[in-house]
């Protein structure tokens, strides 16, 4: 996503419903009742549609993967003239079975693709989790030794 | 008398640019010039309007008044027509929105880039609709540039709207009616107005509805939008209309609670515009160009979060002192933005560069 426009306060209408909607959204997000889970996935449905960014993780990109991977047989008809319009879908008529079963086999290819992400992923966030506790664990033992006082 | 034909890849009544292009005709002719339009593609719709760009023959008091939004040969028939060269400029859309799902337009978008750094040199003079197109411009290295904005026609929202829409939208309400007006396009980020929408049917009103209004120009984005709405649970809850006919467009402006903008490039952005004339409140994610043109005339938002635009939404329509405000501030920088104003600025902004450039 690119970075908004930082916005002063001028005191213009919009500036105080801007202030008041983002109260709105933390009270909102406090309620008992707030549907987490529902405004989660949106959020995640989104971003899935959004411009790749390279800090994007892993799973960002898996996302995407998998936001390509039907892939539609159907090409879109429309066209400006009438006749052309006829044109491709009498064209489509015609090949019909054979972009289905090339679709077929590209979807294929795209789950495939973006299963592989996911088990790497998944992979990849257990070795990051256990470098961390490694880390941590270093991190504990250096500072004990330290503190151990000299024979 | 001085002649300045506009050129244009292609010309059609129903968008920001050939809109904007019978405005300047009008303008133009009205200030005593003579100005005829000439376009590779013309629509049904402007059919007579405009004369095919192969019979451009430029007389010796030319100029060629040539509206830059997309790389095409167009641009080099211009140059080799001889006529003294002026830039109107729209903007291109990065390609790097269009990237993953239409690459053809991806590489066509790059291409405008590189064809409009090429007419830096050769082009007398530039004209930009915003402060933000003129600065792409000077990065771009034309050297003499001033921003004119796009003439809007706000008189033709005069006409009675689409009956036919305004029953069907009027049928079976039970809560807010959101609006988003653009053609579908992966910069316009129509999916991020959907998430949004889903955030705010759950959170704050389950009978809301949404329009999406516009051509489909990203077939596989759309698609994509179709997915999202679906996955999100909204599907029968948001309506994609397409490019829609004036009368039509007017009515689903009628119909609108509020209108929604979370795109993040626009070069102006004339449905803005639109909707403030119409009084329909405006929330718009401060990007580009959008802070320009939507000055103090709606809300603008830093953040684009699907639960911040819901909760601002809400904000605006729970409360109606906040709302009638505001959609008085929209009128108002919506009256700024008329062809009755800006269309002098234009026309003294183009007499200045063709004065300096001549």
């Amino acid at each position: 996503m690119a970075a908004g426009t930082p916005l002063p306060d001028d005191g213009r209408p919009g500036d105080d419903l801007r202030a008041r909607g983002r109260a709105l959204a933390a009270d909102a997000s406090r309620r008992p009742d707030f549907p987490t889970d529902a405004v989660e996935g949106a959020r995640a449905a989104a971003a899935a549609l959004g411009v790749p960014t390279a800090d994007a993780d892993i799973r960002a990109a898996v996302a995407a993967v998998e936001e390509h991977a039907p892939v539609d047989p159907e090409p879109p008809l429309d066209a400006h003239r009438r006749q052309a319009a006829y044109a491709k879908r009498v064209v489509n008529r015609l090949v019909r079975f054979s972009n289905h079963h090339l679709a077929a086999q590209i979807s294929g290819l795209g789950w495939s693709v973006a299963w592989l992400g996911r088990v790497t992923a998944e992979r990849i966030e257990a070795l990051e989790a256990e470098v961390t506790d490694l880390r941590a664990r270093l991190a504990r033992l250096e500072s004990d030794s330290d503190a151990e006082p000299a024979p | 008398m001085t002649t300045v034909h506009q050129l244009l890849p292609a010309f059609a009544g129903r968008d920001a640019i050939g809109g904007h292009c019978l405005g300047v005709q009008r303008v133009l002719r009205d200030a005593g010039f003579e100005s005829e339009i000439f376009a590779r593609e013309i629509l049904p719709d402007v059919r007579g309007l405009a004369h095919p760009a192969d019979r451009f023959r430029p007389g010796p008091d030319t100029w060629a008044l040539y509206h830059f939004s997309i790389g095409d040969r167009l641009s080099a028939d211009v140059l080799a027509s001889g006529a003294p060269l002026v830039i109107d400029y729209h903007n291109i859309t990065p390609a790097r929105f269009f990237r993953r799902w239409e690459p053809r337009v991806a590489e066509l978008l790059d291409n405008g880039r590189r064809a409009l750094a090429d007419l830096a040199a050769p082009t007398r003079f530039a004209l930009a609709d915003s402060t933000y197109n003129a600065e792409e411009l000077r990065e771009l290295g034309f050297r003499s540039t001033a921003v004119a904005p796009v003439l809007v026609d706000l008189d033709a929202f005069a006409i009675e709207p689409d009956r036919g829409v305004l029953e069907e939208r009027g049928r079976g309400r039970t809560g807010a009616e959101w609006l988003a007006v653009g053609r579908l396009a992966p910069n316009k980020c129509q999916h991020d107005v959907i998430a949004a929408f889903a955030v705010y049917r759950e959170v704050f009103d389950p009978g809301a509805r949404l329009v999406l209004v516009g051509g489909r120009s990203a077939p596989q984005y759309f698609s994509a939008l179709t997915r999202l709405s679906r996955r999100l649970g909204v599907e029968s809850a948001v309506t994609f209309a397409d490019s829609v006919s004036h009368a039509a467009l007017v009515a689903y402006y009628r119909s609108a609670d509020v209108f929604v903008s979370l795109s993040e490039h626009e070069g102006f952005n004339v449905p803005v515009v639109e909707a403030m004339h119409v009084g329909v409140p405006v929330v718009a994610y401060a990007c580009t160009a959008l802070p320009e043109t939507v000055g103090a005339g709606g809300v603008l938002l830093d953040d684009k979060d699907p639960l911040v635009v819901a909760a601002t939404v809400d904000t605006v329509l729970r409360d109606p002192t906040a709302r009638t405000a505001l959609v008085a501030a929209g009128r108002a920088r919506a009256a700024d933005l008329s062809i009755e104003k800006t269309g002098p600025a234009f026309l003294a902004a183009l007499r200045a560069g063709l004065e300096a450039a001549a």
